[in-house]
């Protein structure tokens, strides 16, 4: 962990948060920014490390882009929030809203479309 | 309308210090020889079930201020999707077992982790509904 990681990190939470409040204005709804910075953050960091680097630059990128920047970027807990409360906003205001269709489409879905773009990524990376 | 300001230091401040969490909780706990990418599981089954607690118990008593610090920046940081999905691209080649075995435990334990910690938060006294 190094002062450049927890930087990078905290730019992009904030990137995401930029993204994420600017479509809820949009949508009323939180979960179509988190499909944006984790479908984009995972076709990046797999791009990254498809890359053919050397091996203190690899190092390097991992952290910084991967731990960091894209770390702080996509989220977890958002999306299973989204899934079981339906919207990870509105979770508050009333009892979680779960609907079993909808917890298994955001989390399939996002599942696969996920491993998806990191694969795409990934094979970006490596014909780059 | 655009954010105030203050939000914005405030996902700037929390997500420094959820990436720095989840930094130690890679050093604190070994991947090991097996592959299995235990300290993403670590730090996303945790953060779905603190962000489960966090929503429900924060998000009307709460300024938007404090949500945005701990529920946007601390916890959408300390998790990662990125590095979860790529950890599952990676394995697949070789162990491919076990990517599939990561997966499905990051997904359920996950949803479980989620569902309980907003559960949780609904029962105890002084939840906001």
């Amino acid at each position: 962990m190094s002062v450049a990681v927890v930087v990078l990190g905290a730019l992009g939470a904030l990137a995401r948060a930029e993204i994420g409040w600017a479509l809820q204005r949009r949508t009323g709804a939180t979960r179509t920014g988190t499909w944006v910075v984790n479908l984009t953050g995972a076709t990046a960091l797999g791009a990254v490390l498809g890359l053919t680097l050397p091996d203190g630059i690899r190092a390097a990128a991992t952290d910084l882009l991967g731990v960091g920047f894209l770390g702080g970027f996509t989220t977890f807990s958002t999306w299973m929030v989204e899934a079981v409360a339906g919207d990870a906003a509105t979770a508050a205001t009333g009892p979680p809203r779960l609907q079993v269709r909808d917890l298994a489409a955001h989390v399939g879905g996002m599942l696969v479309a996920g491993l998806a773009a990191a694969a795409f990524g990934w094979w970006l990376g490596s014909v780059a | 309308m655009p954010e105030p300001l203050q939000r914005r230091l405030a996902v700037l401040a929390g997500g420094a210090a959820g990436t720095a969490l989840r930094a130690a909780v890679a050093v604190a706990v070994p991947v090991g020889t097996s592959g299995f990418p235990w300290p993403t599981l670590a730090v996303n089954v945790t953060g779905a079930a603190a962000l489960g607690i966090v929503v429900v118990r924060l998000g009307r008593r709460a300024s938007g201020t404090v949500v945005a610090a701990v529920g946007t920046g601390v916890l959408g940081s300390y998790t990662t999707f990125a590095t979860f999905a790529v950890e599952v691209v990676q394995l697949w080649p070789h162990l491919p077992a076990t990517a599939v075995s990561y997966g499905l435990a990051s997904v359920v334990l996950g949803v479980a982790a989620a569902w309980a910690g907003v559960r949780l938060a609904e029962r105890r006294p002084g939840a906001t509904a």
